[in-house]
């Protein structure tokens, strides 16, 4: 008879190979030596690796923050502010007319309304853009010449052609131009800034140079720059070769009110007013705050104010016989103002629109 | 080697030491070995399964649990699932019935040999949940609870299917054992009238 227990012994007390076994074991070792490691760390550098390149990517689309200049008030009618890095020159100061050549960076100057009629001019390459009243800027960018208008309108002269550039555009459009934050620090500003002293206060612009105040001692003894091309380096220190500048005066801050006198409208709030009722679909009494803020005679604004009203009329109105006699008002009252040119193509298309596009380039007289 | 120096191995090898490593993973190569040997067989498969349960036991070392089972438990838990999951996967696996097993992997005298094959022939012919359940118990002489605890089943399962199936191998030797009687026996029995 088979003894199933005594076979179940006999596989109890069996053995393997001890050769076998060793060698299975061996062959277990020398793999984990050769084999490398699971490299469970992997995937986290990888996704670490991505998540950093994410961050890079989004980080450099970001414009970055440049900073602010310093304000600078050209003269009672002009203040600027230069972006870092910026060296510009004041080519001309005068009562009537103020010219600033831009060789590097960017310049954003703000026009202060007031009589006589004052011309600011941004030049900068092959490029000039004037206003009669605005804030705008001149970039010189690589390769090219960049404007870009914060408020009013711009008249660009370049390459022989002129360009109409009104607020929030930019010419050419979408190329980068002047630091924002410059335009937003001139209109906070809400008043000219002060007279300048009897000299012509020209100041460099260096945000890290601590601004004397006004009456520093030193103004009386020391020469006085010149207002004409004189240089101003945006990161150079404040001394120059041949030429002692002043610093720039810092600008008082705009003092309140007096108490129990209503505050006086600015044509700059004038002109806010008109804008929004134009905004609140209020076209007719847009078109009398601008004629309101026209028959103040301001050199500045009246140009600006009879344009806008006429573009009111030809566009939101449709009265093209209205908008011509309001462009044709300006023409006359104000025929060497920068915004002639678009008092006439206003008038032109007027014309066009009643089909008299043949006197578009009759000129009416005064 | 007994349980409690297995035991001492396993913390030898959890704590770094190289050489306890070495000599617990031969020696449960042996069991590993035996205990593929009586469920599934020889040949390709067989080799097989020891390997995968050699490189499961070597990787999962470091995270073995001394508390709940000794390692040789271990170990054939994990064989026994190996060779399960091969054996359903192994559709072509046959039965050894023509004595061709190989036990070269064994040391063992001639007849010693001759009669493992035996054991190995008989088990075959039981379903696999019982051999499972017949080898860990009767020759690694598992309680019912470990036994259950390898066959992921109850203790009872794995103790009643062990019963039935030492009584099917009883019974298949008894037959073997006890041939069938011959014709002439037959004829010389009286015949009544």
């Amino acid at each position: 008879m088979t003894d199933l227990d005594g076979l179940i012994e006999r596989a109890r007390s069996a053995t393997v190979d001890r050769g076998a076994a060793e060698r299975c074991v061996y062959e277990l070792e020398r793999r984990e030596r050769v084999a490398p490691r699971p490299r469970r760390w992997l995937p986290w550098l990888a996704a670490g690796l991505a998540a950093a390149a994410a961050a890079i990517v989004l980080w450099s689309w970001r414009e970055p923050p440049r900073p602010l200049g310093e304000v600078v008030a050209i003269s009672d009618r002009v203040t600027v502010v230069a972006d870092p890095d910026t060296v510009y020159r004041v080519a001309h100061s005068g009562a009537d007319d103020t010219t600033i050549t831009v060789e590097r960076g960017a310049v954003t100057a703000r026009l202060w309304p007031g009589a006589p009629p004052h011309r600011l001019a941004l030049a900068g390459g092959e490029v000039i853009a004037v206003a009669t009243g605005t804030v705008y800027s001149l970039a010189i960018r690589p390769g090219a010449v960049v404007v870009s208008v914060v408020q009013g309108t711009v008249v660009v002269q370049a390459g022989g052609a002129v360009h109409i550039v009104r607020a929030g555009q930019s010419w050419p459009p979408d190329r980068r131009g002047a630091a924002p934050a410059a335009g937003r620090a001139l209109l906070a500003l809400s008043a000219p800034p002060p007279p300048p002293a009897s000299e012509v206060v020209v100041a460099p612009v260096d945000a890290g140079v601590t601004v004397p105040p006004p009456d520093a001692g030193e103004a009386s003894d020391a020469p006085l720059a010149d207002d004409a091309g004189e240089e101003v380096d945006a990161g150079a220190p404040a001394i120059d070769a041949g030429v002692v500048k002043r610093p720039a005066r810092a600008l008082a801050p705009v003092p309140a009110p007096a108490p129990g006198r209503p505050p006086v409208p600015t044509f700059n709030d004038r002109a806010h007013t008109a804008r929004s009722l134009l905004g609140q679909g209020q076209p007719d009494r847009a078109v009398a705050e601008w004629l309101a803020i026209a028959d103040t005679r301001d050199a500045t604004w009246s140009p600006i104010a009879l344009v806008a009203a006429a573009q009111i009329e030809l566009d939101r109105l449709e009265d093209p016989g209205r908008a011509i006699e309001l462009a044709e008002r300006m023409l006359r009252e104000w025929p060497g103002d920068a915004q002639a040119p678009e008092a006439r193509e206003l008038r032109c298309q007027a014309l066009r629109q009643l089909g008299r596009g043949g006197e578009c380039a009759a000129v009416p007289q005064r | 080697m007994t349980a409690a120096e297995l035991a001492a191995l396993a913390r030898g090898a959890q704590a770094g030491d190289s050489a306890a490593r070495h000599a617990l993973l031969v020696e449960l190569y042996g069991a590993v070995r035996k205990h593929v040997y009586l469920a599934i067989g020889s040949g390709a498969i067989a080799d097989d399964a020891v390997q995968e349960t050699m490189i499961a036991l070597h990787r999962g070392l470091a995270g073995f649990r001394g508390d709940t089972a000794s390692p040789r438990t271990w170990a054939l838990a994990i064989a026994t699932r190996v060779a399960n999951r091969l054996r359903r996967k192994e559709a072509r696996y046959q039965l050894v019935e023509d004595g061709a097993v190989d036990v070269g992997v064994f040391d063992l005298a001639p007849e010693a040999a001759a009669e493992l094959v035996t054991l190995q022939r008989a088990l075959a012919s039981l379903s696999p949940p019982k051999r499972d359940a017949f080898v860990l118990m009767a020759i690694f002489e598992l309680t019912a609870e470990e036994a259950g605890r390898v066959l992921g089943t109850f203790a009872n399962t794995a103790a009643s299917r062990y019963r039935h199936a030492r009584a099917e191998l009883l019974a298949r030797f008894k037959k073997f054992d006890d041939p069938a009687p011959t014709p002439a026996t037959v004829a010389t029995e009286p015949v009544e009238s």
